[in-house]
């Protein structure tokens, strides 16, 4: 039964796959750069290891524990997880419940971050090249930590999934993965005061993090390696410890997902026309109203303003850290990245649409009605929150003399990103968590494909913002007043131009491949 | 000509998906203020065809006319004239009833005022004015079949085009709804609905095509074509498939 579980994981990965090639493309990059990541990291460890092993292994644990760490985090804050191999999907099967947590564990090695892991905690053991036995050992309890990785993971999502049926938890939630950030400024001055301190920590943190889930299995042979044999048991009886625990977790979640069914809440009624009410009677008001409601009810929506809060956190708690006209400059810049990064939420929007975009395209609605609908819904939502952003960080910059060139850099990107996501939605579609899905959920290769395109659309931003970017460079350093009005009216100049110029070529788009569009949905759904 | 007086006209619509031919060409003319059925077994590309005429699918070759105006060549025209129910898409769920009704009348432009006189005459005779203002996420699937109606009828098109419309609906809905085609074919309009249901096609339609495996096997008036018997018999008769009837031995208790 439990191999059953496994292969199937592996028929539904690959008919996934043969589905559309763009997911195929996606797993396959994803999985070359994880293999290159790996094998650097083969290369590095082993180095080390013969030539420093007393700081290789506290490395190899650190890294070992971080990545299981990520295991539980990751999963329920960021990326969700692939949702064919719910517990739920088996409630009809006369399957033991112990039987199918296995297999689903297990299950969970299929497919790229599944296996890379295993693989990359295998090779950390060669961290341990000088010493034979803790290699060894390595080599076994790395199985053991990746076994707590995917319970970690699974009975996360599961716990998650009951306490955030409302949303906003997750959004709120997300904020903590940026709070390790706020460290990094004050870690980096550490680093820098002495290098012998850092080697100090480092071994007093992979001490530490043996004691934890996370660590526990990866301390044994770090232990054994220094001769530590006394810690070596104590984290031997964690390990199993731990993993029992986890393990008694996932099937208890387990034990509760197959007998509850998926709940439906009925939501709260609508009154009168909502956002559709208050925009013009024409296609682009009706467009805009039903976007703009979309925003506000639709969780996945949400995902894209996640960052926001994290984001204005981070500039407050990094401000005040940093000294120095440079260093408030890139407090300044992190501003910049919130609106560059709400145009980019509408360009998956017919994806999200899913097959209900039909209704579009049987309505004989224009590209152009279409396209600015959803730009003007946007604008109401990220015009708002992109001026929050800009007042904060002038506040904090401290200099007057770059608000004009802040303003206009950040709606100029604003402007920028709006345009070229316009044009890559009517062009391109993605596979998306489907409409009332939980966010939680993502399809394979859809993590490498959306870095791809957050890649391809970032650098598209910079450059057709790069004239705005480099005057707003020059604005802060020199502090020119001069310099900062010219950002101002470069960035809103050059911004509107793109805005347009993406707006209609997304128009030309739409209204050339309509059906086109409509069947690269259907075949999402 | 021909085509002038025809509501739904298709000359040779072609659809292969790979080396699959999904639809092969044949001519089909939906008279105007005809009630027609188009039936077929699953799979046998009824969805195709109706999305090919719609405009949700870019045939492979050959045209469809919708009162003479040809979808794909004037596609916004076309579009203007035809209401359509699509079967297995999804609807914006997320807006209430009478936002959906309301967005779908707006997307084609129509004043406001009327948009809100015609959303609530249709909600009313749809039987859904007490659930107006609930999500459509929340409506069962005959409400959904039933919104979806509304949508496809709040800009008083010429033709409607109906995929499954009575599928999942309750016997009540389904009459209401059945009435409400009738008046519309009598007030001039013309339906061309797809079904599963013989019973009801014979009922309801005066017009049926038989279709199987892409193929026309039969087209005319509801008596032409069942030439005396019941349509469920002709159209077993044309389709094919029956089973030779034995069971499945085991399965007992």
């Amino acid at each position: 039964m439990v191999a059953h579980l496994i292969r199937l994981r592996w028929a539904l990965l690959v008919n996934g796959l043969r589905r559309s090639p763009w997911q195929l493309v996606g797993v396959i990059l994803g999985g070359v750069y994880v293999a290159g990541l790996l094998v650097l990291a083969a290369a590095g460890l082993t180095a080390l290891g013969v030539t420093a092993p007393a700081q290789a292994a506290p490395l190899a644990v650190i890294a070992g524990s971080l990545v299981v760490l990520g295991w539980a985090v990751v999963p329920v804050l960021l990326t969700g997880m692939d949702g064919s191999m719910e517990p739920q999907r088996f409630a009809l099967y006369p399957i033991k419940h112990s039987t199918l947590a296995t297999g689903l564990t297990l299950a969970g090695f299929v497919g790229v971050p599944g296996l890379a892991t295993l693989l990359f905690l295998e090779l950390s053991s060669l961290a341990y090249v000088r010493s034979l036995l803790a290699l060894l050992i390595n080599v076994v309890a790395a199985v053991g930590a990746a076994l707590m990785a995917q319970l970690l993971a699974r009975t996360g999502i599961a716990v998650a999934g009951m306490v955030a049926t409302r949303r906003g938890v997750r959004e709120s939630a997300s904020v903590l993965v940026f709070l390790p950030l706020f460290f990094i400024g004050p870690l980096a001055g550490l680093v820098a005061a002495n290098a012998d301190a850092l080697l100090q920590v480092a071994h007093t943190a992979a001490v530490m993090l043996g004691f934890t889930p996370f660590g526990s299995f990866l301390g044994i042979a770090a232990a054994v390696a220094q001769g530590k044999w006394l810690l070596a048991g104590a984290y031997t009886l964690l390990s199993a410890g731990y993993l029992t625990l986890a393990w008694w977790a996932h099937l208890a979640c387990l034990r509760r997902a197959v007998v509850t069914p998926p709940r439906v809440v009925s939501s709260a009624a609508a009154k009168g026309l909502g956002w559709i009410g208050r925009f013009p009677a024409t296609s682009w008001g009706a467009v805009a109203g039903r976007c703009l409601t979309y925003w506000f009810k639709d969780p996945r929506y949400a995902a894209s303003l996640a960052m926001l809060p994290a984001m204005v956190v981070l500039i407050l708690v990094l401000g005040p850290l940093t000294q120095g006209s440079a260093a408030h400059g890139s407090v300044v810049i992190i501003a910049l990245v919130v609106p560059a990064v709400l145009g980019f939420s509408i360009s998956a929007d017919i994806s999200y649409d899913s097959t209900a975009f039909s209704l579009h395209l049987l309505s004989g609605v224009r590209g152009m009605a279409d396209r600015v609908g959803r730009a003007v819904a946007l604008w109401c939502v990220a015009l708002p929150l992109t001026v929050v952003v800009v007042i904060v960080a002038s506040v904090l910059a401290g200099d007057p003399a770059w608000i004009p060139a802040l303003i206009g850099t950040a709606l100029g990107l604003l402007l920028c990103s709006t345009g070229l996501a316009s044009a890559a939605s009517a062009r391109w579609t993605y596979a998306v968590p489907l409409p009332g899905e939980s966010p939680f959920k993502t399809p394979p290769g859809a993590g490498a494909r959306m870095a791809v395109t957050q890649l391809a659309l970032f650098a598209g931003i910079i450059a057709t913002a790069l004239p705005t970017l480099v005057l707003f460079a020059i604005t802060l350093f020199t502090s020119s007043v001069l310099f900062s009005w010219i950002t101002l009216v470069v960035g809103l100049v050059l911004g509107a131009v793109v805005a347009v110029l993406g707006v209609r070529i997304g128009a030309r788009w739409y209204d050339q491949r309509g059906p086109e569009l409509m069947q690269a949905v259907e075949l999402n759904a | 000509m021909q085509t002038q007086r025809d509501a739904v006209s298709l000359r040779g619509l072609v659809k292969r998906f790979g080396d699959k031919v999904a639809v092969s060409p044949f001519d089909l003319s939906v008279p105007a203020g005809s009630f027609y059925g188009l039936v077929g077994p699953n799979g046998a590309g009824k969805t195709t065809t109706l999305s090919m005429l719609t405009g949700l699918l870019r045939p492979d070759g050959g045209a469809a006319f919708v009162d003479g105006v040809d979808v794909w060549a004037q596609p916004q025209q076309a579009k203007s004239l035809l209401g359509v129910l699509a079967d297995g898409v999804r609807l914006f769920d997320r807006l209430s009833g009478l936002q959906l009704v309301t967005y779908a009348g707006r997307l084609r432009g129509m004043p406001a005022d009327e948009v809100a006189s015609r959303a609530n005459d249709l909600l009313r005779v749809m039987d859904l004015e007490a659930d107006a203002g609930k999500l459509v996420v929340d409506y069962s699937a005959g409400m959904r079949k039933k919104i979806g109606l509304a949508c496809a009828m709040i800009h008083a098109p010429h033709v409607l085009v109906l995929d499954e419309p009575f599928e999942a609906v309750d016997p009540v809905s389904a009459a209401n709804i059945r009435d409400i085609l009738t008046q519309y074919v009598s007030g001039g309009g013309t339906v061309l609905v797809s079904s599963h249901v013989m019973d009801l096609v014979q009922r309801m339609c005066s017009h049926v095509a038989i279709i199987s495996a892409g193929q026309l096997l039969a087209n005319g008036t509801v008596d032409e074509v069942r030439a005396g018997g019941s349509l469920e018999d002709r159209f077993v008769s044309l389709v094919g498939g029956r089973g030779t009837g034995e069971g499945l031995s085991w399965l007992h208790t």
